[in-house]
């Protein structure tokens, strides 16, 4: 039987918003699927291994998320190219989408060197964009939907596309999109379990992974991902209303 | 007492009176507030030459004030906020509600307490837990606690009494003199990945966390209990602060928690409010026998974002039969389908009842703020 193996890049440090349940549904799709699936969780004090076919690096506070990109230089950012090189794919979110990039802001807003596998840069926002987003990705071909919380407005260098157009909330915070897809990464602020929320976007991952999910019957996640895609709608509607009569338009 | 102050307690009863005639609530918070408005230095001055006891920390506040008053009954009369109005207008109705009597013990919201050291003096701090609650609206748990900490830099002369387990709370108190640490059992702390001080990640092994680079958790216990869930632990906390207050041999078999029983369908429910991960955790960890159901919404109080609900261990829920209701219950239901756990998924409380298998008559409910209250109250 086809196996695909898992590393969760330090749990203990990136995993603020139930970021490891992603790890989750993509061993829960595959093995409902029929491919055996093992989840790895690698912490900062390990190495980390060159021979995994996927790589989950979750979100997590600023001192934390500048300790996992600490103890990822040198080894860890070797064993991570020298993997993608081979064709592995890496699921980034948030502040794991930003250390991948050229540079991330630290907890003063000082720049703080990434590992300058990502084309983009990340600086600090004026305010911290907090809420329910939804976006149009024509490359998985729907809606999308999450929560974000992050300071970050990251810049995609030219050439680089995006995950989705946001349709609500702010992703990216800069061009009105959110994420950024490589041929061996999707990143997105879409935090916590975003997988979980859009079923499609797991199976895209599994996709490339060689593993094809589309005859999975998962009845619970087609109705949590259509109940969510509905509150986005909703949610949508009431802003635009409160937009028109001249109120604030956060969610928070 | 100023006539300002009189003013401002007969103004405040008035709009009690008025608020509860009117049907809107106990007139508690409204009191405080007209009170405020009237006499902007109405704590302070109601606080002036009283003992004062502050309670704080992220869960459990409200039980173990409530039984922190219950063990200092043989001081004599007590004015407390133990209903659980945690903000300056519920604090400031608890001491106009008995402006006289010497001792008073006070539950204090966390991002509030800087404010109530400097106006009440506490001669005491009570401080249970931080942990991560509804981060979309409080801050980062450790901006909490370096408020905390400068609380205290301001005010060496307050006692502190802390669970040492606490990465947080052990670096709120790491240069204050005047504190006694009570160790527990080893727990790991949901939150701490990196230290609380110096940000360096925290070695977690028993007997305790440790940092390598500026020594936190490396200070010596004044007592170590004996192994207990977090009920046990505020108990322990409480009772050492009722022995500081002057209560000599406080009973050890006591204990608070804030669950209430409801009759429904022929069963007996047993609500517990939980309201963070940490309080998931651990109501999951001491799951009494028979059949459980978890309600989870994401309004206002709750905190909008569920992703935490993947961020706790679902495993004691294996062998029992388990229902999720609440707005939220697909997020629910999809997070523990991955863990493997077979349930039921119900619209309501009611007929989530309705859909458990026939058994024991006690049933678990284990429920987020909103689901709580809407039911309790």
């Amino acid at each position: 039987m086809k196996r695909i193996d898992i590393v969760v890049v330090h749990p203990e440090l990136m995993g603020t918003y139930g970021d490891g349940g992603n790890a989750e549904v993509l061993a829960h799709r595959a093995r409902l699927a029929g491919v055996e699936a093992v989840v790895h969780p690698v912490a900062h004090t390990a190495d980390l291994p060159d021979d995994a076919d996927l790589y989950c690096i979750g979100g997590g506070e600023d001192v934390a998320q500048i300790a996992c990109v600490g103890a990822l230089r040198g080894q860890g950012a070797a064993a991570l190219a020298a993997a993608m090189g081979r064709g592995a794919q890496v699921l980034a979110i948030c502040a794991g989408l930003q250390i991948l990039g050229d540079v991330f802001p630290g907890s003063n807003g000082e720049a703080v060197a990434g590992l300058s596998l990502l084309p983009l840069t990340t600086r600090r926002g004026e305010r911290r964009l907090i809420g329910e987003i939804a976006m149009t990705s024509a490359l998985i071909g729907t809606t999308l939907t999450g929560f974000e919380n992050h300071r970050g407005v990251t810049e995609l260098r030219e050439g680089a596309s995006a995950l989705g157009v946001v349709t609500l909330g702010n992703g990216n915070g800069i061009g009105g999109v959110d994420g950024v897809v490589t041929d061996n990464v999707i990143g997105t602020y879409m935090h916590g379990p975003a997988l979980a929320r859009n079923p499609e976007l797991a199976d895209f991952i599994l996709r490339r992974l060689g593993v094809d999910a589309s005859e999975v019957r998962d009845p619970i996640a087609l109705a949590f991902a259509a109940e969510r895609r509905a509150a986005a709608v909703a949610l949508t509607a009431r802003l635009r209303r409160r937009r028109l009569l001249g109120r604030d338009n956060r969610q928070w | 007492m100023t006539l300002r102050l009189r003013l401002g307690m007969l103004a405040a009863d008035a709009a009690g009176l008025a608020s509860r005639l009117l049907g809107r609530g106990r007139g508690v918070a409204i009191k405080g507030r007209v009170l405020l408005a009237v006499a902007p230095g109405a704590l302070h001055e109601l606080a002036e030459g009283r003992r004062v006891v502050l309670v704080s920390g992220t869960n459990g506040k409200t039980s173990t004030t409530s039984l922190l008053v219950s063990l200092l009954a043989p001081l004599g009369p007590i004015a407390s906020n133990d209903s659980g109005a945690n903000l300056t207008g519920g604090v400031v109705s608890a001491l106009a509600a008995r402006p006289r009597t010497p001792l008073v013990v006070l539950e204090v919201d966390e991002m509030h307490l800087p404010m109530m050291m400097d106006a009440l003096r506490p001669t005491l701090l009570v401080l249970l837990n931080l942990s991560r609650d509804q981060l979309h609206r409080t801050q980062e748990v450790r901006v909490i606690a370096n408020r905390w900490r400068h609380a205290l830099d301001g005010h060496p002369e307050v006692q502190a009494i802390i669970d040492y387990e606490d990465p947080f709370l052990a670096y709120v108190t790491q240069a204050h003199a005047l504190t006694t640490r009570i160790g527990f059992e080893y727990r790991e702390h949901i939150d701490a990945a990196c230290c609380p001080g110096c940000s360096h990640p925290l070695t977690w092994e028993p007997p305790r966390y440790h940092c390598a680079s500026c020594g936190l958790g490396g200070l010596e216990v004044a007592v170590q209990e004996a192994p207990g869930d977090a009920i046990a632990r505020n108990a322990a906390l409480a009772r050492a602060a009722a022995r500081f207050l002057g209560v000599a041999d406080p009973p050890s078999d006591v204990t608070r928690d804030r669950i209430a029983t409801l009759q429904l369908g022929g069963r007996e429910l047993r609500l517990r409010l939980v309201k963070n991960p940490a309080s998931w955790t651990e109501a999951l960890q001491h799951l009494p026998e028979g059949p459980v159901i978890l309600a989870v919404n994401a309004r206002g109080v709750d905190g909008r974002d569920t992703s935490w609900l993947w961020d706790i261990d679902y495993t004691p829920l294996g062998g029992h039969p388990v229902v999720v209701t609440g707005d939220r219950r697909l997020d629910a239901s999809y997070r523990i389908a991955t863990a493997g756990m077979p349930h039921g998924v119900a619209p309501d409380l009611e007929q989530a009842v309705a859909e458990l298998p026939p058994g024991p008559a006690t049933v678990t409910v284990l429920m987020s703020y909103t689901a709580y209250i809407a039911v309790a109250s």
